[in-house]
């Protein structure tokens, strides 16, 4: 079965690549940046133990 | 050629592709970075394997409600440098916009050096691995990872507060010409360290082994009764288990070993796949000693780059013996944490913070005992009596060397 309806669909989506001025790339930002995001996710986990990832 | 991707929601996607740059399905899903798990293949409206032909019959199914096109191609946000020669990449979480971005900062020479130094110092700083008035033994074979750590300690050696450090080297038989154990003996020398060369009669004495070390060595490396997993252990635990008894006899209880990124995490891949007890990373207490990881947040080749920058009279290493009997298994972790870090660039920090709080759960399940021979920490995971010998003394046990 060969899917003709071209029209309707939509291009996959490019890599949308854009440049700033600085990214700080320090030892200690991306630990802090690490450490909020385990604690998040942490959270989640504390509220649903059954099931850490909300299913999808 | 026109391929057409339709996701769970039933919306419609296109990929145009050229096909001279693809010549099965597989290729596309890698190069479009869309895992096989989540597809399903077609040809002709019949499910088929990846492994087939792109043809204009293909079409792909996304069998989860996730929003692939997005996931796969998450934005980059970059630094342009000039003249670049490395970019350092992490992936960031912004959990409030509910957004995932690429941060990549392009490092030209300088740039590097300074990032590199930095992330040294900072890991030793953040982990208190220079305890005030206590002495450091930095473990040093003249390799890449060593080496590097041994010229930064020694340059930044006022901004570390003049520690009181000894190097530790086994001896090189045979191998005295070479630029491995050359590097070892002279860097303690620029920067006035104190040095320690182990030889292999204390080897010999400190493993109770019925023949000189040499002997034995030469053996390990080419019998046909070790796989390369047990090869790779009984000389690492040798050479680790010599540095200890050697420092201790000096006193000395704080530990550098040169491992990296890789080599540690790997560590936290097997923990994870095999459940074994673990103590913490990068600072790792092994009673009596602290054992200190100071490369943790450097990969090999960030060590190798440093190293043909910053000093390159110290790039011309002579392989070690270790890598020709290296386990296959270990080998496979470092590749596989080589691969994740393209995956989830920046997963290391993530992991260590992990590794951390679950190692501290683990901490009072560790029994320790001691090698009844070599007189070793070992973790006693089991009943098992035949424990209280350590792997690499019952390697030399299983061949002979000792009683």
């Amino acid at each position: 079965m060969k899917i003709t309806k071209s029209l309707e669909a939509v291009s996959w989506p490019k890599q949308e690549k854009s440049e700033t001025k600085h990214v700080d790339v320090s030892l200690i930002s991306l630990m802090k940046h690490a450490e909020i995001r385990t604690a998040s996710e942490a959270e989640g986990y504390r509220s649903n133990p059954t099931d850490g990832n909300t299913r999808l | 050629m026109r391929i057409f991707v339709t996701d769970s929601l039933k919306k419609l996607f296109f990929i145009d592709v050229d096909i001279n740059k693809f010549s099965i399905v597989k290729e596309l899903l890698r190069y479009y970075d869309i895992p096989t798990e989540l597809v399903i293949v077609r040809k002709n409206g019949e499910i088929v394997t990846e492994n087939v032909p792109i043809t204009e019959d293909i079409s792909l199914d996304i069998i989860r409600h996730l929003d692939l096109p997005k996931l796969s191609t998450l934005p980059v946000l970059r630094q342009k440098t000039k003249d670049s020669i490395y970019i350092k990449a992490v992936q960031k979480f912004d959990t409030n916009k509910n957004k995932i971005t690429i941060f990549e900062r392009e490092l030209n020479k300088k740039d590097f050096i300074n990032l590199f130094e930095n992330t040294f110092l900072d890991t030793i700083k953040k982990y208190d691995m220079i305890p005030k008035h206590q002495k450091i033994g930095v473990a040093l074979s003249g390799g890449k990872d060593s080496v590097s750590m041994a010229l930064i300690i020694g340059k930044y050696f006022k901004k570390l507060g003049n520690p009181d450090i000894t190097t530790y080297t086994l001896e090189g038989w045979g191998q005295e010409q070479e630029n491995t154990y050359r590097y070892a003996r002279e860097i303690p020398v620029k920067f006035d360290f104190k040095h320690r060369v182990i030889t292999t009669e204390e080897i010999t004495k400190a493993f109770h082994l019925n023949k000189k070390y040499e002997k034995v060595f030469e053996e390990i490396v080419k019998t046909k009764k070790l796989t390369p997993n047990e090869k790779t252990l009984v000389l690492a635990q040798t050479q680790r288990r010599m540095v200890e008894i050697t420092a201790a006899n000096d006193g000395i209880y704080n530990l550098f070993f040169a491992l990296n990124k890789e080599d540690l995490l790997s560590e936290v891949i097997l923990t994870y796949t095999t459940g074994h007890l673990a103590f913490s990373l990068p600072v790792r207490p092994v009673a009596p000693f602290t054992y200190y990881y100071p490369l943790a947040f450097l990969s090999k080749k960030e060590v190798a780059i440093y190293l043909n920058l910053a000093y390159p009279q110290y790039i011309n290493q002579e392989p070690s013996q270790l890598v020709e009997c290296g386990s296959q298994t270990a080998q496979f972790h470092i590749k596989f944490c080589d691969n994740l870090f393209e995956i989830w660039p920046g997963i290391e920090y993530e992991l260590f913070s992990a590794y951390k709080k679950i190692t501290a759960y683990m901490k009072d399940k560790i029994v320790l005992s001691k090698c009844r021979n070599c007189g070793s920490t070992l973790v006693d995971e089991s009943n098992d009596t035949s424990k209280l010998m350590c792997g690499g003394c019952k390697i030399y046990k299983k061949l002979g060397f000792i009683k």
